[in-house]
């Protein structure tokens, strides 16, 4: 309003963004004349709202309506006039050396960290990484910012690299890991709501780097489900710039964001079309698709009209995403749902929202069979990325003797242990 | 038993004892690394973003409410642009001005804002108030309801964010 209508205007947000909306109007050149009443305005008695107007500013101490008829029309001071935008300058692309314990110690009072140890990204490792993919390090991926309106942060190949290294991973997990990066979502979005995000690999490269889609897939129990899930929010934090209570206002958290739910499709075991191949992949390649919202909601068992079911008693933002054992897959397909977007078709019409649409509902075949069921949850799918692109032309660069953790052995026609043990 | 026999075993203790105590020191020197490699500077990439110059800005009209926290969908304006974004020239007083209020969306917005009216009308009758629920979510842009309030406002309250 103010510069492109020219109408002054008195912007009012609550006291507990005041920090927030004043260093972010200063990023944009803009001194807004901000009033700040007490937090929050929502679901309180109409006396307290009225107690609010006649009484202070928390921050500022001056009366709430004087500021605001101020804010109208108080002549403009030379720096409101005149406003500066501030240029951040260029990060370096080495930090200053330092012993291993004191920068393990840096990178934790700095905020670069999740909490849990890292490896430090030393110009040998991050080399080493580099070698995971043919790109140029210097290479441009993208731009991210955990918030909607900040400036956004760009990353090369090398830097993702050092976040690879950072989450523990090895090259051979890199090129998955830069699609993510690719599709530039930050996996911790800075709502106030506290996100939670899913990526879901599919193709061959999922089985070639050892990745879980069996078995507690979503469970800790895979190498490289965990550090691929990790780098994804150690890369929102660093290229992100969450800062918690700065630009990262998630009031609870999210459990599910250190490693976030990260794993393969289960497309051996699904009845129906990989995920990847009804979003216009072909199957021979290999992608990453990334999910988000805000809540894994509720487990679920049974045919179309028990999805329905919980389409109906729990509310969404009009997204859904069905994380299915491939025995629950199975039944649905048995039921004559042999294309899962039919059945989401079947299930906004049945749901009568008018907020639901088709392609606001997705089914996910992850699980190894040990109990038809289903997770659901309200994400929304929003991109499917190649992972192609970032694989070397020799191919996925393994170690000589690639790191596996412990698999849960396949369960075979409900015999499982029973078979396996009698061989 | 002799005492050369009882000197030999004496001597085969110490040498023993002395092997325990020098190769617990090696030991413990490999598993927690030396004081002078833990004291060996290392040089690490730094793991920050860049600077890009680019920000985010306000959702297309009509746009759904997650559109916004998608890349795809997010516009975007470049540093250079900002400085076209200047605050308007400021009223000498708001007596017999229109004033709208603009309850952008989120919870208690628009509550607020009819305290603020009621507010107005109590202590400065002479202001024509007008409030005003924005359309859309409240991240989208509302270009209408813009151009009416340039048309038919002299000031504008925006709330209540957060």
């Amino acid at each position: 309003m103010e510069g492109e209508y020219g109408v002054p205007t008195a912007p009012i947000v609550t006291s507990r963004f005041a920090e927030y909306v004043i260093r972010d109007g200063h990023s944009h050149g803009m001194n807004l004349r901000w009033t700040f009443p007490p937090y929050p305005v929502g679901w309180i008695p109409r006396e307290t709202l009225r107690g609010y107007i006649q009484g202070n500013d928390p921050i500022t101490k001056v009366k709430l309506m004087t500021e605001v008829v101020d804010a109208l029309t108080k002549p403009l001071s030379e720096d409101e006039k005149n406003p500066k935008i501030t240029v951040k300058p260029q990060r370096p692309r080495l930090l200053e050396p330092d012993t291993e314990a004191n920068l393990h110690q840096s990178f934790l009072r700095n905020g670069w960290t999740d909490g849990l140890p890292i490896v430090l990204p030393t110009e040998e490792r991050v080399a080493e990484m580099l070698t995971g993919t043919d790109h140029d390090p210097q290479e441009v991926v993208g731009r991210m910012s955990v918030t909607t309106h900040e400036e956004m942060k760009e990353y090369t190949v090398e830097k993702v690299a050092v976040i690879a290294v950072m989450a523990g991973a090895r090259p051979e997990h890199l090129p998955v890991i830069l699609a993510i990066a690719s599709t530039q979502h930050p996996s911790i979005p800075s709502s106030t709501g506290s996100y939670g995000s899913m990526v879901v690999v599919n193709g061959p490269v999922a089985k070639t780097i050892g990745m879980n889609s069996g078995v507690a897939a979503l469970g800790p129990f895979n190498y490289a489900n965990s550090v691929i899930g990790r780098a994804w929010t150690l890369m929102s934090i660093n290229f992100g710039d969450a800062r918690p209570g700065d630009t990262f206002m998630a009031t609870i958290g999210n459990g599910l964001s250190f490693t976030n739910q990260c794993c393969a499709e289960n497309e051996a075991k699904s009845p129906w079309q990989p995920f990847h191949v009804r979003k216009g992949f072909k199957a021979s390649e290999s992608t990453v698709s990334v999910f988000r919202g805000w809540n894994v909601m509720t487990l679920g068992m049974g045919t179309a009209d028990g999805v329905l079911q919980r389409i109906r008693t729990f509310d969404s933002m009009g997204t859904y995403t069905f994380v299915m054992d491939p025995l629950a897959a199975k039944a649905l397909k048995a039921e004559g749902w042999s294309d899962p977007d039919k059945l989401s078709k079947y299930l906004a019409e049945k749901s009568k929202s008018p907020f639901l649409k088709p392609e606001g509902i997705n089914f996910l075949v992850v699980g190894g069979e040990t109990n038809p069921i289903f997770q659901t949850t309200d994400y929304v799918f929003y991109k499917t990325a190649s992972v192609d692109k970032w694989i070397p032309k020799n191919g996925i660069k393994l170690d000589k003797k690639p790191l596996r953790m412990p698999e849960s052995k396949e369960c075979e026609d409900g015999l499982c242990n029973y078979a396996y043990n009698n061989k | 038993m002799n005492l050369s026999r009882i000197s030999a075993r004496r001597y085969w203790s110490l040498f023993v004892v002395g092997a325990i105590i020098i190769a617990s020191y090696v030991g413990c020197k490999g598993v927690m690394g030396s004081k002078e490699s833990g004291e060996n500077k290392v040089t690490v990439l730094d793991p920050r973003g860049q600077p890009s110059g680019v920000f985010g800005r306000r959702g297309e009209p009509g746009s759904h409410m997650m559109a916004i926290f998608n890349p795809e969908t997010h516009p975007t304006i470049a540093r250079d642009e900002l400085v076209h974004l200047r605050m308007a020239s400021r009223l000498d007083s708001l007596d017999n001005k229109t004033i709208y209020l603009v309850d952008v969306g989120f919870a208690g917005g628009k509550e607020f804002l009819e305290e603020m009216q009621a507010w107005f009308n109590q202590n400065m009758p002479s202001v024509k108030t007008v409030l005003r629920i924005k359309s859309g979510t409240p991240f989208s842009d509302s270009p209408e309801l813009w151009a009416e309030i340039k048309q038919k406002a002299n000031g504008v309250v925006f709330g209540v964010g957060g």
